[in-house]
């Protein structure tokens, strides 16, 4: 079963810091790694997995734990795995919903 | 060194803080910062390092080893062999996501004072760095470690740096690299119209992020638009630009609201508000005619560089 989104990880990474860093971490993430999936539509392989890896560290960081997973096994496999660049894109706005409404929790 | 004792004094502490990722920046910057005395300096290439290095006098370093112009290795190299304004000695942290065997083993034959995987914890960052910054490792000269990168070159002449995966490439073939090497230049050239100046700053570093993805965001549009025959995503991408706009429109109201008296806010809302009467959706058909390209871009950049002006944009200190 998928781990979209773990909130236990974003806490235990960001303990220490101001709560509010939680919810400005979470945004950042969103509109960063935007970025690097709208680039992945149409970038070449070798940038593909570049974006990967980055997607895969901010990933980790937030708590995306699927994402971190498909990114990491692009990466290692240079897309030439079971895991291709149509999947990262198919689950990226699964992740962004979860993570919004959880920040959208925060908030209210 | 922040001197801690019976009279405690604090003064400057200069960080360099190297990742590509604005979110690991970010965190790195906010962990630090509450270290007293700690001023955090981010870069994301490795030659905005280079600026800050000489810049100034950093005493420690937690640099990420992948990075989109080259490694980070090579900024490990420059501050041992001393071509830095800071001391050659200072702690070296490796911050890096994937372990690359190779590049490791380069950075251990340097010195670096510590590797650390990603993700890391807020409060262990800090605690190793505070450790990192109140002893004083044995590190040896600067010329040792000249002698040693050019005893490396000889070993291995220089090709182009590239961090490579923990998996083995096959070697493309000459049709592969030369089309690689067009579409390299493109992703060059992507990033050419509009510039977010690697030393500007709004004076909130939320603010910055989102104008620094706008500026992504607006240059591969305007890529796109004037120099390819078609552009099929042109909707969708006008569509993340506006969500651009509406993000950074939203991010502003509690800063705005936390520090009311500020100059910037009136012409920055009537900037923002330039881009955002931009006709994109004249432009967002696959297909384009050229007339009209022109008097696009013009309007583009006059609105970017409204934004790049003061009260809006300080430079750096």
């Amino acid at each position: 079963m998928k781990n979209t989104f773990c909130v236990d990880d974003l806490i235990m990474n960001f303990e220490g810091l101001p709560e509010v860093m939680l919810i400005d971490a979470l945004e950042s993430y969103c509109s960063e790694a935007q970025v690097y999936i709208t680039e992945l539509r149409s970038a070449d392989l070798e940038t593909s997995v570049r974006h990967a890896h980055s997607v895969k560290t901010m990933s980790k960081m937030v708590g995306a734990r699927f994402m971190a997973t498909i990114c990491e096994e692009f990466e290692k496999t240079e897309g030439s795995g079971k895991v291709k660049k149509e999947h990262i894109l198919a689950h990226w706005p699964e992740v962004k919903i979860e993570i919004e409404t959880y920040v959208a929790s925060l908030k209210y | 060194m922040v001197v801690v004792g019976n009279v405690q004094k604090v003064r400057t502490v200069h960080i360099l803080l190297v990742d590509d990722v604005n979110l690991m920046c970010q965190f790195l910057n906010e962990t630090l910062r509450v270290i007293p005395g700690v001023e955090c300096h981010t870069a994301s290439r490795v030659s905005t390092a280079d600026t800050l290095l000489q810049r100034y006098d950093m005493e420690l370093a937690i640099i990420d080893l992948n990075l989109p112009d080259g490694s980070g290795l090579e900024i490990v190299k420059q501050i041992r062999k001393g071509e830095c304004k800071g001391s050659h000695d200072i702690p070296v942290l490796i911050f890096s996501g994937n372990t690359y065997k190779e590049a490791v083993k380069e950075c251990l034959m340097f010195q670096v004072s510590d590797i650390m995987a990603k993700p890391i914890v807020a409060l262990e960052l800090r605690k190793r760095v505070q450790n990192h910054l109140n002893k004083k490792a044995n590190i040896n000269t600067a010329e040792h470690f000249q002698e040693l990168d050019k005893k490396l070159r000889e070993a291995n002449p220089p090709k182009e740096v590239k961090v490579k995966s923990s998996v083995v490439k096959n070697e493309p073939s000459e049709q592969t690299k030369a089309r690689k090497q067009l579409e390299s230049a493109d992703s060059e050239a992507v990033n050419q119209f509009i510039k977010w100046p690697s030393d500007a700053t709004t004076g909130f570093h939320q603010i910055d992020r989102r104008l620094k993805d706008l500026c992504f965001q607006l240059n591969h549009f305007h890529f796109y638009r004037t120099d390819k025959e078609t552009y099929p995503t042109a909707k969708e991408d006008i569509k993340q630009i506006r969500m651009c706009l509406d993000d950074l429109n939203y991010a502003i109201k509690p800063i705005k609201a936390s520090n009311p008296d500020l100059a910037i806010w009136k012409p920055f809302s009537e900037r923002i508000k330039m881009i955002s009467e931009l006709p994109f959706d004249k432009y967002s058909t696959p297909k384009l005619a050229l007339q009209g390209k022109g008097q696009f871009s013009k309007s583009l950049r006059t609105a970017w560089m409204g934004i790049l002006t003061k009260p809006i944009i300080q430079r750096k200190k």
